[in-house]
């Protein structure tokens, strides 16, 4: 039996936008929206030129969770988003100021 | 098949109106929904949350649940006479042997667009529903991270049988993790989720990565820390020290008139990235004294305090 490649979802992997409306679950007026929001920042002009870093297809599954789970709008989902953005930013913080300190 | 207690899930009374159940429902999620919350094993309570909620708050399928009866909590059960007939129809034969199915799966067939209709297949609208996505957390070492891997992933999964009928299976998926990767981050495998019905896509497995703390190394993006211990007289004078690696070990220069904390940065010596790179490694100066001196040890400490002028507390003053 042969494995199956995991591929990261990171920056320098890209995506179109119907790749991310399925990964994600969300609708096309959801991401335009979010986009709108600036959740999202695809590069590219106009819709079908989009191209979303994969690291978006995890908050475009966290967006949906979200939204699913505590009945909220697209601007509730946005502002939730950037919240728990800046959390794992202080948490990523955080972590880098334990691995440089010395061990009690 | 094993009772789970909703109402007890949710801690709601078995008559509470949709009202209390929603306002129930609300609360729990704020606190274990896991994108939000930081209380331990939200992730297994919020299913549980949200398995209850999906049943309570439908008229139909909290009746169903309510006609089974009611058992403690894990207690193997099967519904009374009679219950397929009436929630389940169109069954072969009904039920014979529960002991594999679970609650929910049985419970969110009921009504319209169930795993009933989606066998019906060829004769009139056909239902289609995309496979369910499956995430799991996989635990791999700092050195799988560096070198890439490969992993069984068990996953737990519900199949619906030849009979129609629901079956819970676990079912491992090999998928092998690149190089790369570091803690926290998130890997997808398409088409390893639950399989679509009606033709309609299958889902995809979401792998989060959490790496295992090492003996050594503590691990920052993709760059590694160490304690770098070393002796008083090699702060002070330098010296030229072996620290391990990822790859084996390696000559550092610690420059003289170290103090503890300071970082040295190997450059290139951390986790490789994703793509080209690769992070650094620090180590981390810690000045370590002997617990146990000898007399001339002691000696010698002695007259390095008769000839230091060095006042380490200066500025308290």
């Amino acid at each position: 039996m042969s494995y199956y490649e995991a591929t990261l979802l990171e920056e320098h992997v890209q995506i179109a936008l119907d790749e991310l409306e399925r990964a994600s679950g969300l609708s096309i007026e959801v991401i335009t929206e979010l986009v709108e929001y600036g959740v999202f920042q695809p590069q590219g002009e106009r819709p079908h030129e989009w191209r979303f870093a994969a690291r978006c297809i995890a908050v475009g599954r966290t967006a949906r969770r979200l939204g699913a789970d505590f009945e909220l709008s697209t601007p509730g989902v946005a502002l939730a988003l950037s919240l728990i953005e800046r959390i794992e930013e202080l948490e990523r913080e955080v972590r880098a100021l334990q691995a440089q300190a010395l061990r009690g | 098949m094993k009772y789970k207690d909703y109402y007890k899930i949710l801690g709601v009374d078995r008559t509470a109106s949709e009202d209390v159940i929603k306002k129930a429902y609300r609360k729990l999620a704020r606190k274990y929904h896991p994108d939000v919350s930081k209380e331990k094993n939200a992730e297994e309570q919020f299913k549980e949350v949200q398995e209850a909620y999906e049943v309570l708050k439908d008229a139909d399928k909290r009746k169903a649940y309510d006609q089974m009866g009611f058992y403690q909590p894990g207690q193997e059960f099967n519904p009374p006479p009679g219950w397929d007939q009436q929630f389940h129809s169109g069954g072969a034969g009904g039920f014979q042997d529960l002991g594999d199915v679970d609650l929910f799966d049985l419970l969110s067939g009921l009504g319209g667009g169930g795993f009933r209709g989606a066998r019906q297949g060829g004769g009139g609208r056909a239902f289609r529903m995309p496979g369910q996505d499956y995430e799991v957390t996989a635990h791999i070492s700092v050195e799988d991270a560096a070198r890439g891997t490969e992993l069984e992933i068990p996953i737990a999964a519900t199949e619906v049988t030849e009979g129609g009928q629901l079956r819970r299976t676990t079912r491992a998926v090999k998928v092998r993790i690149p190089k790369g990767v570091t803690d926290g981050q998130r890997l997808r495998v398409p088409g390893k989720g639950g399989p679509g019905i009606g033709g309609a896509p299958d889902g995809d497995l979401y792998v989060d990565i959490q790496l295992r703390p090492h003996d050594i190394f503590r691990v920052n993006g993709h760059d590694l820390y160490l304690e770098l211990p070393v002796a008083p007289w090699e702060a002070a004078l330098g010296a030229e020290v072996q620290v391990p690696t990822l790859d084996g070990r390696i000559s550092v220069k610690v420059p003289p008139g170290s103090r503890a904390g300071q970082k040295l940065r190997v450059r290139g010596k951390g986790l490789p990235k994703p793509g080209s790179g690769e992070g650094d490694l620090y180590a981390v100066l810690q000045v370590v004294t002997p617990s146990v001196l000898s007399e001339r040890e002691k000696q010698l400490y002695r007259e390095l305090q008769a000839a230091s002028s060095f006042n380490p507390r200066g500025h308290f003053e």
